[in-house]
């Protein structure tokens, strides 16, 4: 009877939801960490893992289908893959400024014109990722700095720092861009 | 829009731009070529200990399930474990919350490191049982052992605790017990085909499952574990 429920190929509907989310999204996963790594086998090892790390946040994924559980697993499988590509390249530990650099890794592409961003939307998308996917689960995920803490396997204190530091970048490159200004709010 | 206060902007922006991105990146990945057959493998593995794990210890098969869950109460204890690799003690603080149908334990690590994962292994079994499927990753271990003659089978899953594990386990078994031998626990639970037994030691949170209904015999294949 054991075996039998562990050989059972079912449908969707009987799929445990960690079936559901790895039948739906590994082939976007796969994607991101390839566009991040440029290499095949280490974007599965890096989907592998994303999803060994996901394995903890089940239950924080309460609609398999909707974009917020997409953006979520983007998330983790792009920090996955980053710290991959750090290790491959000898990179022991990088300086946030140093990863900084890499904010650019796999979006070389003109994200702009191909997934029709407008001009906010392409500032966001080209903030540096560790500002990006800390607004992407706090603004898409709704997930408080203690959750992120833990995704990301960063302290709660970095993370204040970093939003902090985000909305001050996000406002410069705005006004920048003349898309804001202070003290009329 | 100028004068909108950033957070705002973040609300609105943020969840456009990545949706925009992620089907942009949807579409293209469909351009992609098939995986290695060596990462479906270990991608099947993955699967099928997830879907032995959510049987058990998971009953969670719906949204609608989780949302539907009532917290009966919640305690923290803070527990001090011991690995066979780490030299240091670790100090874990464990958040234990009983759901209607399931209780999760939260693992969360004090202080001390969680050391390697040292995976355990039966020195006993009931005559007639064969390893089928013996699978370890870097963080656990999920063993089969079948007796082709009756066609039941014991499976255990071993799991390192870390910094963030959560354990779930069944609450609809139809009866439940605690056991103590040589100073472990171990948490029984019987339901009509099936028993599982949980316990942890080394570090490690172990739980066997088996339709072999007897107490008894599962009882010491558990106790009998031991590291190679």
């Amino acid at each position: 009877m054991l075996m039998m429920y562990l050989s059972l190929i079912e449908d969707e509907g009987d799929q445990i939801k960690f079936e559901q989310i790895y039948h739906a999204y590994s082939r976007l996963m796969r994607y991101r960490a390839y566009q991040i790594l440029k290499d095949e086998y280490l974007a599965e090892d890096a989907v592998h893992q994303a999803f060994l790390k996901i394995i903890n946040s089940l239950d924080k994924i309460v609609d398999v289908k909707c974009n917020k559980t997409k953006h979520f697993l983007v998330v983790v499988v792009e920090r996955v893959a980053i710290d991959l590509y750090n290790k491959e390249h000898k990179i022991g530990s990088v300086s946030f400024e140093e990863y900084q650099e890499m904010r650019h890794l796999g979006e070389n592409e003109d994200m702009t014109e191909k997934a029709g961003l407008n001009e906010v939307e392409e500032i966001i998308y080209k903030l540096p990722t560790p500002y990006r996917e800390l607004f992407v689960l706090k603004f898409c995920c709704g997930y408080e700095n203690k959750e992120i803490s833990k995704v990301l396997g960063i302290k709660e204190g970095t993370i204040r720092q970093r939003l902090v530091r985000g909305r001050k970048i996000l406002m410069e490159e705005l006004k920048g861009a003349g898309l804001y200004e202070d003290g009329k709010d | 829009m100028k004068t909108e206060k950033i957070d705002d902007i973040l609300k609105y922006y943020v969840p456009s731009c990545m949706d925009k991105v992620v089907a942009y990146e949807t579409e293209k990945s469909l351009e992609m070529g098939p995986p290695s057959e060596e990462y479906l493998e270990k991608m099947n593995r993955l699967v099928k200990r997830m879907r032995w794990k959510e049987k058990y210890f998971i009953p969670v098969k719906t949204s609608q399930r989780i949302v539907s869950a009532i917290l009966v109460f919640l305690v923290t204890a803070t527990v001090l474990t011991f690995s066979v690799s780490a030299i240091r003690n670790k100090v874990f603080e464990v958040i234990h919350v009983v759901y209607e149908k399931y209780t999760m334990y939260q693992y969360e690590l004090q202080e001390g490191n969680v050391g390697k994962f040292v995976p355990m292994y039966p020195t006993y079994l009931p005559e007639g049982y064969r390893e089928r499927t013996m699978d370890t990753g870097d963080n656990y271990s999920l063993q089969d052992y079948y007796n082709e003659t009756t066609g039941k089978s014991i499976v255990i899953d071993e799991e390192r605790i870390e910094d963030g594990t959560r354990i779930y386990e069944d609450n609809e078994f139809i009866t439940e017990e605690k056991q103590e031998r040589d100073g472990i626990e171990y948490r029984i639970g019987i339901k009509e085909d099936e028993i599982v037994i949980v316990w942890e030691k080394n570090g490690n949170s172990i739980a066997l499952g088996s339709d072999l209904m007897d107490k008894e015999t599962l009882l010491q294949v558990a106790a009998e574990m031991k590291t190679k």
